[in-house]
C-alpha cells in the first residue's frame, strides 16, 4: 500500500501541478499597460496606426503626419518592443476594440520585425500584460513556468518593497510596491534592470566564454518570426499593413540589419506587402540625439518622408512595387582569417561603449622599438569591421558602430546596444604590414621630432581616414610655423596629402619619410594640421608635428624630453583638468553657445546643473560647472570649447528644492527627482500617476522656472483622461513664477495618469530652467 | 554540459543504463569513455590536458616504486608539471599584467601580450587531486595504480571531476577495485541528494544572480546595496556550490561510489578554523596536510619568519603556517588580487583567533549565548570575506568597510531592500531544510511511511527545478577557480 502511495502521490501531484499550468487562463482584469494603451488608442480611433518601439515614437511625429495626410494618424511606440509585441498590440489591442485603421505601419528594423522572442523577461512581461487571450510564444510549459517563477520571485520583491516604501497610496500593494521597485531598478541599475550582468572573465558562463557565436539571438527567419503572422492578420481584417525601415546612425555597418533585410523583403515581396526602405534617409548625425534616436529636426524630417511614402498608399491608387532587394551596405574592409588579439583590458562602460586595451606589444612586433598608440588593429563585430574614426565621442556616442584607436585604451562604439563583447573582436588590420623594414640606427634618420629617452610615439593614418590636429594659438602671439613628417608604413607616399590651415602642403619624401619642412601656420586663434591618406592610399605614421614661434620650438605635438608644453594633442599620455574660464565680458564662444548671464553663475553656485559639455577636437567631454569656470577631464595640453550638450538635460535636484520642501509638499516633479532645462526645439514630458498627496480637488499648476534669452511664448498641456487643457504664457528673461487655473479642477484619486507637456516656439534660441511643476489645490 | 543541463540527464541516463549492465572492469571502462565525453562536452581540448595531468602523475608514482632512492626527484618532477599546468592556464595572464604593472609604475615601458588563456574548467581541482595522489605515494601511505585506465578513472571521475570534492586516492581509489552494487535504499538516498543540490543550485543560487551581478556590475553601488548583495552573495555561494557537491554525490553514489562530504552547514560555526572544518571540507583537508603541517614544520620558516621577540611555540608556529595556507588558499580560488585580499582576510582572522581565543574571559565561555553570540560574530566576519571575494574593484571596497554602511539614496535602499529580502527568502529555505534534516528526517527515515514523503518531495523538488530553471543556466561559481 505504501509503495503505491509513494507512486500514485508523485503522480497526482505532477499532474495537478501540469494541469493548473497548462490550464486556459483567460485575464481576471485588464492590465495596467494593456488598460493605458487602450485609452490612447480609443481617443484618437487612428486611421493610421504606427507601430514601433522607441524609435518610432521619437522618429515619427503623428500630429505632423496626421496634418500631412489629412487624416488621424496615431504612433503606438513602446519602448524596446520587437516584432512580437506589435503583433500582440494589433491582435488583442486593436482589431478586436473595432478599431480598423486603414493603414497599420510597422516601423523599426528588420531584426526587430524578425524577433521570434521579446528581447527581455521584462518585454515579456509586458507582452503577457498586452494579450488578451494568451501568450503567443507558445503557453507550453516553460513559458507558463518562466512566469510562475517571475510571479513568485517579484510578488516577494514587490510585497517586500512595498511595505517597506510605499506603504500608502492607490492601488495594492503589490502594485505600488511593483512601481516603486521597477522605478528604482531602472534608476540605479539602469533600464536592462536585473538582466545587467556583471560578470566579467573567468565568471562568465563557461558557453559564452567558448561560443561566443552561439549565443541566443533573438532575430530569427521569416518564418520564425511573427513579420508573416502580422501579414495575416491585416489580410483578416482587411488593412493595409506597410514595413517601414527606420534610419539608424551607423546602420549601414550593421550586418544584422543587412542580413534581415535581405531575409524580409523578398518574403515580403511574395506576398505584395509594400517595404518602405528609409534607413538612408536623414542620415547626418545632426539628426541623432543617440545612435537610435531621432533629434526633433530629424524627426520633422522623417516624418516628412514617411508621409510622402504613405500617400500613395492611402489613395489606394498605387500599385504594389516590390522593394529592393538589393542592399546598399558600404563598402568593408573584410579580412579573411585575421589573427584574433586578447584584450588586455576591456570594460562595458554603457549600452553602447567599451574601453578596450589592445597589446601595446602588437607596435613592437610591428615596428620593432616604435611604441605606437594607435595599434594597427581592425575591430570586428560578428566578423565584420567597425568604422574607424579618430574623433569618438567619449560620451553619449550611441552605438554608432566606431572604434577610437588614437586612446589607449580605444574607445568601442557597437552597432547596436547591448552588444556582449564576445561578439567583439580585435584582429591585426591586415592592410598593416607586420614586419616593416626599419633600420632602427639611428633613430633619428626619420626626423623623430618626438623621440623621447626610450620611445617614440606616433599615430596612424589608415587608408581613407584624416587625422587632424587642431591647434589652439595663443593669444596676442605671432603667426607660428609648423613642421611635420609621417612615416609611409605601406603603400605609395606620393597618393599622402597635408593640409595646414586649409591649404595644401607640399610633402617632401626621403626614402619613407615624407616631411613638410617649416611651412607657415596660421594667426587665427585655431586652425588645423591634417595628415589624410585616400582610400587605397599609403598607411602612414604621422611622427611629429611641431610648432616654431618667434625662431624657437614652443610648442610640439606628442611627448619629448625637452618640451612637455603643448597646445594640442592628439596623443593622450597625460590627464590634467582642462579650465575655460569665463573672460570678462564673457565672449561669445561660437555661434551656437549663449553667453552665460550672471543668473546662470548663480545658478551654479547653488549646485544647480547645465547642460554644457567641453568639445574637444570633435569629442565631448563631461564637464562640470563652479562659479569661475567650466572645467572638464582631458588630455593634457587640450584646448576646448564649451557647447551645449547635445542630449544632456540635467537630472541633479536644485539647492531650491530644499528650501522648499517641508512647506510645499510633494512637488509634481519629485518622482524624477529632477530639475529640467528645456534647450532650444525641445519639448519636456512630466508624467505622474495620480497625485496622492493632494487631500482636495486639484484646482492649479504651478509652474517656478528662470528664463534664458529673449521673450519667448511658453506652452503647457495637461494631458489627463478627463481631457487636454493647454496654456500659453509669455515669458520673458528672469524668474518665472506662474499660477495657472485649470479650467476643470481633477480627482486626485480617480485621475489616473497626469501628463503635462512643455515647450517653447520652435525657433526660439533660449533657455527655460525648469525648478518647480507641481498641482496645487487653490490659488496660494 | 553541467549538472542542472538537460543534456547531463539524457547522458547520466544512458551512462546509468549500461554501467549497471557491465561486469566491475567494464564499468571503469565506461567511467573513463564517460568521463571524457563529459569534460570533452565542455572544449575537446580541455581532455588533453586531463590526460597530461594523469599520464604525469601516473608516470611519477610508479617510477617511484621502481626506483625508490630516486623518489625524492620524481616527487619533484610531479610537482613542477603539475604547477606548470596550473601556472600556465591559470595564472600566467596575472603574472603577466602584474610584472608589466610594476615595470611602468617604476617608469619603465614595458610590452606587455597578455595570452588571454580561458581557464580551462577543473583544472584546480584535478591537479590538486593528482598531486595528493603522488605526495602520499611519495611518503608511501599508499601503493602506486599499476593500471592506468584505472588510475585515469580516478583523476577523471566525472562526478567530482570539474568542482570537487577533491578526492583522496585512499578513499576513491580502492572504490575502483571493489565490485559495487545498488540497492534500493542507496538509489534513494543518491537521488534525494541530487536533488535537494539541483534545488539549492536552481531555485535559490540562480534566482539571486541576476540581482547581485547586477549590483556588482552597477557603476557606483551604494554601501548599503553592497552589503545587501554580499549577503544574497553568502547565500549565493553556499547554495550554489554545496548544491554541485551534493548533486556530485547523489550521481556517485547511483553509480555505487561514496564521494567526501564537503559541506556541513558551515555558517553556523563559532570560530575561524571551525568554519574551515565546515566549509569546502575536501579542500580544507588538503591545505592542512599538504601545506599547513608541512609549514608548520618548516625549519626555514622557524628560524626566519619569527615574530620579534616572539617565543617559536605552539601557537606562533600554528599562526605562521595559518597565514601562508590562507594565502595560498585565496590564490587557489582565483588570479586574482581580490581572492589574494580574501586570503589575507582569512589569514589574519586565524592570527587574531589563535592569539586572541586564550583573552576569552572565562565567564563568557560555555554560557547560553556564547555560542549563538560567536555564530552571530562568525556571520559578520563571513559577510566582510565574501564582500571582498565578490567585488572585483578592489579601489572600491575601502570605502564599503569604512565608509557609512547605510549610505544611499532612497532608490538604492528599495535595491537593497530588495535583494536583502530575497537573500532571507534563500536563507529561510536553506534552514528549512536544515531543520529537516535535524528534527524530522531521523525520526522518520527508517519507517516505511517514509517513501511517499520522499517520492512527493522528490516530485516537489523536480517541479520547482523546472519552474525555475532558465533558458540560459549559469554556471556553478566554482567552475570559475
Amino acid at each position: 500500500m505504501l509503495r503505491l502511495t509513494a507512486f500514485i502521490a508523485p503522480v497526482l501531484l505532477s499532474l495537478l501541478w501540469a494541469g493548473w499550468l497548462l490550464a486556459p487562463r483567460p485575464h481576471t482584469g485588464v492590465p495596467e499597460a494593456a488598460r493605458a494603451l487602450d485609452a490612447r488608442l480609443d481617443r484618437r480611433a487612428p486611421d493610421v496606426l504606427v507601430l514601433g518601439n522607441s524609435a518610432a515614437s521619437r522618429g515619427i511625429d503623428d500630429t505632423a503626419l496626421s496634418r500631412l495626410l489629412g487624416v488621424r494618424a496615431q504612433t503606438v511606440g513602446m519602448s524596446g518592443t520587437l516584432g512580437p509585441t506589435w503583433y500582440v498590440i494589433l491582435r488583442d489591442r486593436v482589431f478586436p476594440r473595432n478599431l480598423s485603421p486603414r493603414l497599420v505601419v510597422i516601423a523599426g528594423t528588420p531584426p526587430g520585425m524578425l524577433a521570434t522572442r521579446p528581447s527581455s523577461p521584462r518585454q515579456h512581461n509586458l507582452l503577457r500584460e498586452l494579450a488578451m487571450d494568451d501568450d503567443p510564444l507558445g503557453g507550453g510549459l516553460r513559458a507558463r513556468s518562466a512566469a510562475v517563477r517571475t510571479g513568485l520571485v517579484d510578488g516577494l520583491r514587490n510585497t517586500a518593497v512595498g511595505l517597506l516604501f510605499a506603504l500608502r497610496g492607490p492601488g495594492t500593494l503589490q502594485a505600488r510596491g511593483k512601481a516603486r521597485a521597477d522605478a528604482a531598478v531602472a534608476e540605479v541599475l539602469g533600464e536592462g534592470g536585473t538582466a545587467a550582468q556583471a560578470l566579467s572573465g573567468a565568471l562568465q558562463p563557461i558557453t559564452t566564454r567558448l561560443r561566443p557565436d552561439e549565443l541566443p539571438m533573438v532575430q530569427g527567419s521569416y518564418t520564425e518570426s511573427f513579420a508573416d503572422d502580422l501579414v495575416d492578420l491585416a489580410e483578416d481584417h482587411q488593412t493595409t499593413l506597410v514595413f517601414v525601415h527606420l534610419p539608424r546612425r551607423g546602420g549601414r555597418l550593421d550586418p544584422g540589419s543587412a542580413a534581415g533585410r535581405s531575409e524580409l523583403v523578398p518574403a515580403l515581396n511574395a506576398r505584395r506587402v509594400p517595404y518602405i526602405d528609409l534607413s538612408q534617409h536623414h542620415t547626418a548625425p545632426s539628426n541623432f540625439m543617440d545612435a537610435n534616436h531621432l533629434t526633433t529636426a530629424g524627426r520633422a524630417a522623417m516624418t516628412e518622408t514617411l508621409a510622402e511614402a504613405l500617400r500613395p498608399l492611402l489613395a489606394g491608387d498605387a500599385g504594389f512595387t516590390p522593394a529592393s532587394t538589393a542592399t546598399a551596405t558600404a563598402t568593408l574592409h573584410r579580412a579573411p582569417a585575421p589573427p584574433r588579439i586578447a584584450w588586455t583590458h576591456a570594460e562595458r562602460v554603457d549600452d553602447c561603449t567599451y574601453v578596450v586595451g589592445a597589446p601595446r606589444s602588437l607596435s613592437a612586433d610591428t615596428l620593432r622599438s616604435l611604441w605606437v598608440h594607435t595599434p594597427p588593429t581592425a575591430i570586428l563585430q560578428d566578423g565584420t569591421p567597425l568604422r574607424r574614426t579618430t574623433a569618438s565621442r567619449t560620451e553619449d556616442a550611441g552605438c554608432s558602430g566606431t572604434f577610437d584607436p588614437t586612446v589607449q585604451p580605444m574607445i568601442v562604439h557597437p552597432t547596436g546596444p547591448d552588444v556582449p563583447l564576445s561578439r567583439l573582436r580585435a584582429v591585426l588590420d591586415d592592410a598593416i604590414p607586420l614586419t616593416v623594414p626599419i633600420d632602427p640606427t639611428p633613430l633619428t634618420q626619420y626626423g623623430a621630432g618626438t623621440v623621447s629617452g626610450r620611445e617614440v610615439t606616433g599615430v596612424w593614418v589608415y587608408p581613407g581616414t584624416t587625422v587632424q590636429v587642431r591647434i589652439q594659438a595663443a593669444i596676442g602671439g605671432s603667426a607660428p610655423r609648423v613642421r611635420t613628417s609621417a612615416l609611409v608604413v605601406s603603400g605609395a607616399g606620393a597618393d599622402a596629402t597635408l593640409q595646414v590651415s586649409g591649404s595644401a602642403v607640399p610633402l617632401r619624401a626621403e626614402g619613407r619619410l615624407l616631411s613638410s619642412g617649416e611651412v607657415p601656420g596660421s594667426a587665427d586663434p585655431a586652425w588645423t594640421v591634417q595628415w589624410a591618406s585616400p582610400a587605397g592610399g599609403p598607411s602612414l605614421l604621422v611622427r611629429d608635428v611641431v610648432l616654431v614661434e618667434d625662431g624657437r620650438q614652443t610648442a610640439v605635438v606628442g611627448t619629448t624630453d625637452a618640451a612637455t608644453a603643448v597646445t594640442a594633442s592628439f596623443l593622450p599620455s597625460h590627464v590634467a583638468p582642462v579650465r575655460v574660464t569665463y573672460a570678462s565680458p564673457p565672449p561669445a564662444l561660437t555661434d551656437t553657445w549663449l553667453p552665460l548671464p550672471r543668473k546662470v553663475e548663480s545658478l551654479a553656485g547653488k549646485k544647480a546643473c547645465l547642460p554644457v559639455a567641453i568639445d574637444r577636437d570633435d569629442t565631448l567631454r563631461a564637464a562640470r560647472v563652479t562659479r569661475t569656470g567650466i572645467e572638464a577631464v582631458a588630455p593634457a595640453g587640450s584646448a576646448g570649447t564649451p557647447v551645449l550638450h547635445p542630449q544632456r538635460r540635467c537630472t541633479h535636484w536644485p539647492a531650491e528644492r530644499t528650501a522648499t520642501q517641508r512647506g510645499a509638499g510633494p512637488l509634481f516633479m519629485e518622482p524624477l527627482r529632477t530639475a529640467r532645462w528645456l534647450l532650444p526645439g525641445d519639448e519636456a514630458t512630466f508624467t505622474r500617476r495620480g497625485l496622492p498627496e493632494l487631500h482636495g480637488l486639484a484646482r492649479t499648476l504651478v509652474l517656478e522656472a528662470t528664463r534664458f534669452g529673449p521673450p519667448t511664448a511658453l506652452h503647457l498641456e495637461v494631458r489627463t483622461k478627463s481631457g487636454d487643457h493647454r496654456f500659453t504664457l509669455p515669458v520673458k528673461e528672469g524668474t518665472i513664477t506662474e499660477t495657472l487655473t485649470l479650467p476643470a479642477p481633477l480627482d486626485p484619486v480617480s485621475i489616473g495618469r497626469v501628463r503635462i507637456r512643455m515647450w517653447t516656439e520652435p525657433d526660439d534660441p533660449g533657455l527655460v530652467y525648469v525648478t518647480d511643476l507641481h498641482m496645487a489645490e487653490a490659488a496660494p | 554540459m553541467t549538472f542542472v543541463q538537460s543534456e547531463f540527464l539524457a547522458f547520466f541516463a544512458v551512462v546509468l543504463a549500461v554501467y549497471w549492465a557491465l561486469p566491475r572492469r567494464g564499468q571503469n571502462w565506461l567511467l573513463v569513455g564517460a568521463s571524457m565525453v563529459f569534460y570533452g562536452w565542455i572544449h575537446p581540448w580541455f581532455v588533453g590536458l586531463l590526460l597530461y595531468s594523469a599520464v604525469l602523475d601516473y608516470t611519477c608514482s610508479n617510477a617511484m616504486a621502481r626506483a625508490p632512492q630516486h623518489k625524492g626527484w620524481w616527487l619533484r618532477a610531479s610537482i613542477l608539471g603539475n604547477v606548470l599546468l596550473l601556472g600556465t592556464f591559470k595564472y600566467l595572464d596575472f603574472f603577466i599584467e602584474n610584472v608589466a604593472g610594476v615595470l611602468q609604475s617604476v617608469g619603465l615601458g614595458a610590452d606587455v601580450h597578455v595570452l588571454g588563456i580561458l581557464l580551462p574548467v577543473g583544472i584546480s581541482f584535478y591537479t590538486f587531486q593528482t598531486v595528493s595522489y603522488t605526495v602520499d605515494v611519495y611518503r608511501g601511505n599508499i601503493a602506486p595504480e599499476r593500471h592506468f585506465p584505472t588510475f585515469l578513472g580516478y583523476v577523471a571521475f566525472f562526478p567530482q571531476l570539474v568542482a570537487g570534492p577533491i578526492e583522496r586516492a585512499s578513499r576513491l581509489l580502492p572504490q575502483f577495485h571493489q565490485d559495487r552494487t545498488l540497492d534500493w535504499a542507496r538509489a534513494r538516498s543518491g537521488i534525494s541528494l541530487a536533488l535537494w543540490g539541483a534545488t539549492k543550485k536552481v531555485v535559490i543560487a540562480d534566482t539571486l544572480a541576476p540581482y547581485i551581478n547586477a549590483i556588482y556590475g552597477a557603476d557606483a553601488p551604494s554601501n548599503a546595496m553592497a552589503w545587501a548583495a554580499a549577503l544574497a552573495f553568502m547565500l549565493q555561494m553556499l547554495a550554489d556550490f554545496s548544491g554541485y557537491t551534493d548533486i556530485a554525490r547523489g550521481v556517485a553514489r547511483l553509480l555505487g561510489f561514496e564521494l567526501t562530504h564537503n559541506f556541513d552547514h558551515p555558517y553556523i560555526s563559532a570560530s575561524p578554523d571551525e568554519f574551515w572544518r565546515r566549509w569546502h571540507i575536501s579542500l580544507s583537508e588538503w591545505l592542512r596536510d599538504y601545506v599547513f603541517f608541512p609549514l608548520y614544520d618548516w625549519e626555514w620558516g622557524r628560524r626566519w619568519l619569527r615574530i620579534p621577540g616572539g617565543a617559536d611555540d605552539t601557537r606562533s608556529r600554528i599562526a605562521r603556517a595559518a597565514v601562508f595556507t590562507m594565502l595560498f588558499s585565496g590564490l587557489w580560488h582565483g588570479a586574482g588580487w581580490n581572492f589574494v585580499l580574501w586570503g589575507a582576510f582569512w589569514a589574519v582572522l586565524h592570527v587574531i583567533w589563535v592569539y586572541g581565543r586564550a583573552w576569552v574571559p572565562e565567564a563568557l565561555v560555555g554560557r547560553r549565548f556564547s555560542r549563538p553570540a560567536a555564530v552571530a560574530l562568525m556571520l559578520l566576519l563571513n559577510l566582510w570575506a565574501h564582500q571582498i571575494f565578490r567585488e572585483p574593484q578592489l579601489a572600491r571596497l575601502p570605502g564599503r568597510f569604512f565608509g557609512n554602511p547605510l549610505a544611499g539614496s532612497p532608490d538604492e535602499w528599495v535595491i537593497a531592500a530588495l535583494m536583502f529580502t530575497l537573500a532571507l527568502a534563500g536563507a529561510a529555505l536553506l534552514n528549512l531544510a536544515m531543520l529537516f534534516e535535524w528534527t524530522v528526517l531521523p525520526r522518520i527515515a527508517d519507517r516505511p511511511a517514509f517513501l511517499p514523503v520522499q517520492t512527493t518531495l522528490w516530485t516537489l523538488a523536480a517541479w520547482a527545478i523546472l519552474t525555475f530553471s532558465q533558458q540560459t543556466q549559469a554556471d556553478f561559481l566554482y567552475f570559475a577557480f
